[in-house]
């Protein structure tokens, strides 16, 4: 037995012609115009939302360097110019408790809206 | 991007009465199968990373027909054989009596017969591919598509005799 439908006799061509006039009798009718806009639509939100919680990862990963200036070793060198930089940059607005859950927020959005692009 | 929306664009409007007529045969409903047929699309769209080449109707179809299967699983589809019968040329009512005659035979196959018939047969699936589908035994395929085609010829006679 072959891989393909074996289409053999009569009774095989009239059903195959049955099938394939069901098929021509469907009209596009917009039917394309549809899927296509809905592809669209999706990969606007989708966008919108990956990148959006990437940006506020970062955005919250930035305020947290910052925030961690105090903790951070004296070393020699460059390290220790940048330590003192970070020294100076922080101005003990920032509360832990909130960069804490504000991170916690921004990396459970992204992963859902990386769970959402990938489905 | 864009030229990928444009590309799946004429992929969808070549392949769009395949893959409707498939989705309507398996849902027995020309509104439902509509459904999944779009469903399909787009999650073929989401998905086109994962398409390994080869036929992309093989490859909607396929997901058309787990589209099916998951809202089988989740709601009662609504069965409505098409009678669409306002065309107003004899040949055309011809037509759509034949029609008509498929849908109803269609109708008396089991669930598997009636699948691995309208993805071989229909949409025109080998059987590997059908097997593949279906997650089913390729031997299992053959089968039902032996017997499904069996009992549709001898359904499609009686109704032409009556």
């Amino acid at each position: 037995m072959s891989d393909h439908p074996e289409r053999s006799d009569e009774g095989d061509d009239a059903l195959a012609s049955l099938f394939a006039a069901e098929e021509a009798a469907i009209k596009d009718d917009g039917f394309t115009k549809r899927v296509v806009e809905q592809a669209h639509d999706g990969i606007s939100w989708r966008r919108a939302a990956v990148y959006g919680a990437g940006m506020a990862g970062f955005g919250v990963a930035v305020a947290s360097i910052v925030d961690m200036a105090p903790l951070l070793p004296d070393m020699s060198g460059w390290w220790n110019n940048l330590s003192g930089e970070l020294r100076l940059a922080d101005q003990g607005s920032f509360d832990p408790m909130m960069i804490t859950i504000a991170a916690v927020i921004a990396g459970a959005s992204l992963c859902a809206a990386v769970l959402v692009q990938e489905r | 991007m864009a030229g990928d929306q444009k590309a799946f664009g004429l992929l969808v409007s070549r392949h769009q009465a395949s893959v409707r007529a498939l989705a309507r045969r398996l849902s027995r409903s020309v509104s439902d199968g509509d459904d999944i047929a779009q469903a399909a699309f787009l999650t073929a769209w989401r998905r086109r990373t994962t398409w390994r080449g080869g036929s992309f109707r093989g490859w909607v179809c396929a997901i058309a027909y787990r589209e099916f299967l998951g809202v089988r699983k989740g709601a009662k589809i609504e069965v409505e054989l098409d009678d669409d019968t306002s065309a107003s040329d004899p040949g055309a009512t011809n037509e759509t009596s034949d029609r008509m005659d498929l849908a109803r035979a269609m109708a008396m196959l089991d669930e598997n017969e009636r699948a691995a018939i309208a993805l071989c047969m229909g949409a025109g699936l080998s059987h590997t591919e059908a097997a593949l589908a279906m997650q089913a035994p390729l031997g299992s395929v053959k089968s039902w598509v032996l017997r499904g085609r069996a009992k549709l010829q001898k359904a499609l006679a009686a109704y032409q005799s009556a």
